[in-house]
This record gives structure tokens, sequence and C-alpha cells, in this order.
């Protein structure tokens, strides 16, 4: 069976659940219920969460402190959904990774360390930025742009954090490869 | 729903990978298939008869 090209629809499908493999019609399926479960448990809460804060917000007088809980609320709502997907993603074995034979399980490790090596980067990268930036707006010290970038100590810091990180996800992407 | 795809495949000396490749499903979808914990829509079982040189009929009529 020729396989056609995968529409960006359907990459972005596979990203944000996790999705390896082919992408057939069981899995779609199964995307859809997953999806539709998150949808309604988000919309019920949007719709809650906006009633009720505007309630407080237009009755309290320390708003600031009711909009930091409503983003604190969006937060957990946020790691929910997130935790809820993977769960069902894992349990619906939809994140599993065939492998045909002893070659394709060696091609697939090896891609999995290629994998592994660019997220481990990708981590450094994004979290350093993200820090620098937060630095940048609550600059106490006073330091300078330059030497923030270079602190030996949050580049050691964050390089270790992510080498976990990386060798966590290696580890992950492993144990979803099928023999 | 009960089929026959398993009882047809080995009986043709195929193997489930090899299926599940010619087809364009995982593996996964086609253990489900076989089992009868999925049901597939009728262009999957069109694609699973003729990958075994079968026809719906015999694949998956009353079982």
């Amino acid at each position: 069976m020729k396989k056609s090209k995968e529409s960006f629809y359907t990459k972005l499908v596979r990203r944000i659940y996790g999705i390896q493999g082919e992408f057939d019609e069981y899995k779609q399926q199964q995307v859809n219920k997953i999806g539709n479960k998150a949808f309604i448990f988000l919309f019920e809460y949007l719709s809650t969460s906006m009633i009720i804060f505007s309630i407080f917000l237009v009755s309290s007088i320390n708003k600031e402190l009711i909009l930091l809980c409503y983003l604190l609320c969006n937060f957990i709502a946020f790691f929910i959904v997130i935790f809820y997907l993977a769960i069902l993603v894992s349990k619906s074995k939809l994140d599993r990774v065939e492998s045909y034979d002893n070659d394709d399980y060696i091609n697939l490790v090896k891609k999995s360390k290629k994998k592994a090596i660019l997220g481990t980067i990708g981590f450094f990268l994004v979290e350093r930025l993200i820090s620098l930036i937060l630095e940048l707006v609550d600059n106490t010290s006073k330091s300078s742009f330059i030497s923030l970038i270079i602190s030996p100590i949050d580049n050691i810091i964050w390089l270790v954090g992510s080498l976990i990180a990386g060798i966590a996800f290696y580890f992950i992407m492993l144990s979803r490869i099928k023999k | 729903m009960n089929n026959k795809v398993k009882l047809v495949r080995i009986s043709s000396g195929i193997q489930q990978k090899e299926l599940a490749l010619k087809v364009g499903i995982s593996r996964q979808t086609l253990s489900l298939i076989e089992k009868g914990q999925y049901n597939p829509s009728l262009k999957l079982c069109i694609n699973i008869a003729e990958a075994l040189n079968s026809d719906l009929n015999s694949l998956f009529w009353r079982v």
C-alpha cells in the first residue's frame, strides 16, 4: 500500500499526543475519543472558572491576588490535561513503536539516540532562554546581559538538568520500542 | 465482530507484521481486528481482503 504524505494537521496531532508508528484509523479513533474527553473537561473548566473569577474580580479589592489565583488554576488545569492525555495514550498503547526485525530495532534505537541528543540541546536552550528572560525582568543584582549569559553556575546547573532530562527521554523512548 | 482474518492469514502463510505493513496499519490494530475487539471501516476491510487475496464474504460475513 502506497504511503500518502502526512498533512500538517496529522503531524501536529502526532506531536501533541506523542503517537508513534502508523497513524491508522484505530489510532485516529482513539485520539478523537481522548481529545473529546479533554475538550469537555477544558470547556467545563473554562466556562466555570471564567464566571467564578469574574464575580470575585468585580467584588474583591485585591484584584492582583484574584488574577494570580486564576493563573495558578489555569496552570493546574493545563497539567491535569497533559497528565490525562499521557495516561490515556500510554494505556491505549498509541505511543508504542513496532520494530519488524533486528535491523529495524537497531535503526529505531539509533533514531531514539538522535532524538534524545536533539531533545537535550533543545531543552537546554529553551530553559536557558526562559531563565535568562526571568533574570533580566527581575534583575535585582543589576548584572549585565553578557554576564547573565555566560554565568558558569547557571550554565552548569541547566546543562546537568538537560542531560538528566535527555537520558530520561532516551530511556522512555527505548521502553516504547516493541520487538 | 468475529472474523476469519487470522485463519485466512495463517493459511496463506503471512505473518501479522507483514500483513500490517502491506495494508498500512499497525500490528496492534491488526491484532485487535483479528481478536474482534475493533471493527474496521469498510475501506480497511477491502484492503485486508485484497492483501489476503480473499473477499469480504469469506473474511467477515457471519463467522
